[in-house]
């Protein structure tokens, strides 16, 4: 018998369980990295079972599945590869082991002998692992909501990095997230669960808010926020699952400020049916401005959209009017983000006139409003 | 007394004779009749454009001017004149639009344009090559360049028929006899066929437009895919695309050759500054906006790397443009390796809608 080759990072899993959390941390993985190293996932041990972590040094995404460690280490593995493999493997114990002298993952399953040529876990760039800094705590559900209904209004304009970002806004009077492009401005107040002594605009990408409703899936509780000292990260952590981000850099628009204060006319209406008379309509909007034209009736409100050589068209909704009457032209994308996440079965639509910002929010309620500037046009 | 047939649709290529050095020997005796380049002044220059006396020696648009000089040494080289070239291409401009709809005139370059003169022809009232004849003479007289006009049904062939005889050539081809004329000539001459296909085509026996048009189209689908009988549909002189005048350039660009690689940032945002002018310039003179910026760099061994920004609303506005152009370039510059050459370019260029959407922070 030889000499018994030195092993490290020994554990049995369950496929199907590493293969849901290797596509999600697949997300932090970039598609174009100028460093090799961060194609590869890190695996370790932990007392919970195997932590997985991925980065792209500006989003970085951990997740911890339950394995039966037998002998703890740490390695970095290609993730498009292992993600690819283990996803095809039959629903049998995974055995995992590590040859430390030549870096080779073993992956024995039912049938599979596998063996993955690894990178040492030293080569992965140190994750910010702040467990210093000012932390504050959000409800999972609310926050995971609260950035349903904001994030598809931030910019992807990288020509104002700013806007490419969701606001967090913390204050003595709780939390806000806000999102705008310039054109449309999304905000939504989180139901708090006690005060916090931290005031702080944190301006954190969109992208990476994206990220947390899948990476914090089958997760329940609190969600732990963390913002580092240097306020340049932001870490957030559900259960045994995190997402850590780069923050942007740069001073945030004074949304408050263009929050309509007074309307002239007010529209309620039921939100799937203008939804889908919206969604009718606009394709019929198909310049590049989109433009869907709403005007008030009496009993009801009217859509029309029109475009030179394809056609036009004309709808009804029934609504209830107050206040003046109106006609306005908005770009209708901006309408169907709004009323796509609105959770009520009605909206409120609030005017001030064709060429002033109009609001939508749910009836009576300013815990989400969604406002959007007006297209100008010839009526 | 016969009648005449119209044509379905008389298509105009007009193509202005060695653009670049036509002006310069026009406003400059000294110039007339001998070999000129337009080329930079840098040691790394590349010629923009060569007289024909020059071309008699091997000179080429875009062959380094180092090596003009070789086959060439007593070419006299003179520095480019944009705003010159811009004037002339729009006294061109303006005599086109005496025979064609604004709509009707589609430019393809400063010295390249298409020109749908059907409304002159349909009744009979003039004929395809009256109206060509008058154009050149026009051309001659007022501004007093030549250029070469192919008219035909089509503006494929009207394309191919202005290339086939220059410079100051009138070439006609009539509905019907298209494949006729195309048959001899090289497959190089279908647009769109590029270098490897061609020598695909090689290999196959197909020499000629006229064996790309018989050619079995099983075959050539087989070979190209669904290419090879767009291909194959051209090379029988079939082609119905419009001409549009409405439809804007598809990109604008410029760039610089540096006399010597440069890595320093400061240098290559000062170039990047001025190539940000010099195409937006265009844009506005254009009366379009552009939805992408990009910058292009070329590294000491030639490799090309390109980045772009993307914007969600066009824009025509300078400062914007340079700032997008800044943020590419700073996504492609990231291991500040020397550079040869920077672009910067911009696409996705609209024209500016009547409807306006207005902003919430301005």
């Amino acid at each position: 018998m030889g000499i018994r080759s030195q092993t490290a990072l020994k554990l049995t899993c369950q496929p199907s369980t590493l293969s849901s959390a290797l596509q999600i941390v697949s997300r932090a993985i970039s598609t174009r990295t100028t460093l090799p190293i961060l194609n590869n996932i890190l695996l370790e041990t932990t007392s919970e079972g195997l932590a997985l972590t991925a980065t792209n040094l500006e989003i970085g995404i951990r997740k911890v599945v339950a394995a039966e460690v037998a002998e703890e280490g740490s390695t970095t593995v290609p993730a498009r590869l292992l993600t690819d493999f283990v996803g095809t493997l039959p629903e049998k114990d995974l055995e995992m082991a590590l040859d430390l002298s030549t870096q080779t993952l073993s992956l024995k399953c039912a049938r599979f002998d596998t063996h993955v040529k690894c990178i040492e876990a030293e080569e992965f760039p140190p994750g910010p692992r702040p467990d210093e800094g000012d932390r504050l705590s959000i409800p999972l559900d609310e926050l995971l909501a609260a950035i349903e209904q904001t994030q598809m209004a931030a910019s992807t304009d990288e020509a104002r990095p700013v806007l490419t970002g969701v606001l967090l806004h913390i204050d003595r009077d709780g939390q806000t997230l806000a999102a705008t492009d310039g054109h449309r401005l999304a905000v939504r107040k989180l139901q708090a669960r006690g005060g916090s002594d931290l005031e702080a605009r944190l301006i954190v990408p969109a992208r990476a808010l994206a990220e947390l409703p899948r990476a914090f899936r089958g997760e329940s509780g609190e969600v732990e926020v963390i913002v580092s000292k240097a306020r340049n990260q932001i870490f957030f952590r559900a259960g045994t699952s995190e997402v850590t981000s780069r923050l942007i850099d740069g001073t945030y628009p004074n949304y408050t400020q263009v929050i309509p204060t007074k309307s002239s006319t007010t529209v309620k209406v039921a939100t799937s049916e203008l939804n889908q008379t919206v969604r009718a309509v606009s394709l019929f909007a198909r310049d590049s401005a989109n433009v869907i034209r709403l005007k008030t009736e009496t009993g009801g409100l009217v859509l029309s959209a029109t475009t030179n050589e394809v056609g036009d068209s004309r709808a009804e909704v029934s609504a209830d009017v107050e206040g003046s009457d109106i006609q306005i032209a908005f770009n209708a994308r901006y309408i169907l983000d709004a009323l796509a996440v609105a959770a009520e079965d009605h909206v409120e639509l609030l005017f001030d006139g064709p060429l002033s910002p109009g609001l939508i929010r749910p009836p009576g309620s300013d815990q989400y409003l969604y406002v959007i500037m007006p297209v100008r046009v010839a009526m | 007394m016969p009648r005449v047939e119209p044509w379905p649709r008389t298509i105009l290529h007009v193509d202005l004779d060695a653009f670049y050095t036509s002006v310069h020997q026009r406003d400059q005796d000294r110039l007339r009749g001998i070999p000129v380049a337009v080329a930079g002044s840098s040691r790394r220059a590349v010629v923009m454009g060569a007289s024909y006396e020059a071309r008699t020696f091997g000179v080429r648009s875009a062959m380094p001017l180092h090596e003009a000089l070789q086959v060439c040494p007593q070419l006299t080289v003179v520095p480019p004149d944009h705003a010159r070239y811009r004037e002339a291409s729009r006294q061109v401009h303006a005599i086109f639009r005496r025979w064609a709809a604004p709509e009707k005139i589609e430019a393809v370059a400063l010295d390249e344009a298409y020109l749908d003169v059907t409304a002159r022809t349909r009744h009979g009232t003039s004929t395809p090559e009256e109206v060509a004849r008058r154009i050149k003479f026009t051309v001659h007289t007022e501004v007093g360049l030549t250029c070469s006009v192919g008219a035909a049904p089509s503006k494929l062939v009207a394309k191919i028929a202005s290339g086939s005889r220059k410079p100051d050539g009138l070439v006609i081809v009539p509905p019907a006899t298209e494949a006729d004329f195309l048959a001899p000539l090289p497959i190089g001459v279908v647009p769109g066929l590029g270098p490897k296909t061609e020598e695909r085509l090689r290999l196959m026996g197909v020499r000629t437009v006229g064996d790309l048009a018989d050619y079995d189209t099983a075959r050539l689908l087989q070979v190209f895919g669904t290419s090879g009988a767009v291909l194959q549909r051209l090379a029988q002189g079939r082609d119905r695309e419009p001409v549009d005048g409405t439809r804007p350039a598809k990109t604008i660009s410029a760039e610089t050759t540096f006399e010597n690689d440069v890595s320093d940032r400061e240098t290559l945002e000062t170039a990047l500054r001025d190539l940000t002018d010099r195409v937006t310039e265009r844009l506005v003179a254009e009366g379009v906006r552009a939805r992408t910026i990009y910058v292009k760099l070329k590294l000491p061994d030639f490799r090309l790397v390109s980045r772009q920004v993307s914007r969600t609303s066009p824009t025509d506005d300078v400062e914007t443009i340079f700032r997008a152009a800044r943020s590419a370039l700073e996504k492609s510059h990231l291991e500040s390796r020397p550079v040869r050459l920077l672009g910067v370019g911009l696409s996705g260029l609209v024209h500016p809608q009547p409807d306006l959407q207005m902003s919430l922070f301005d």
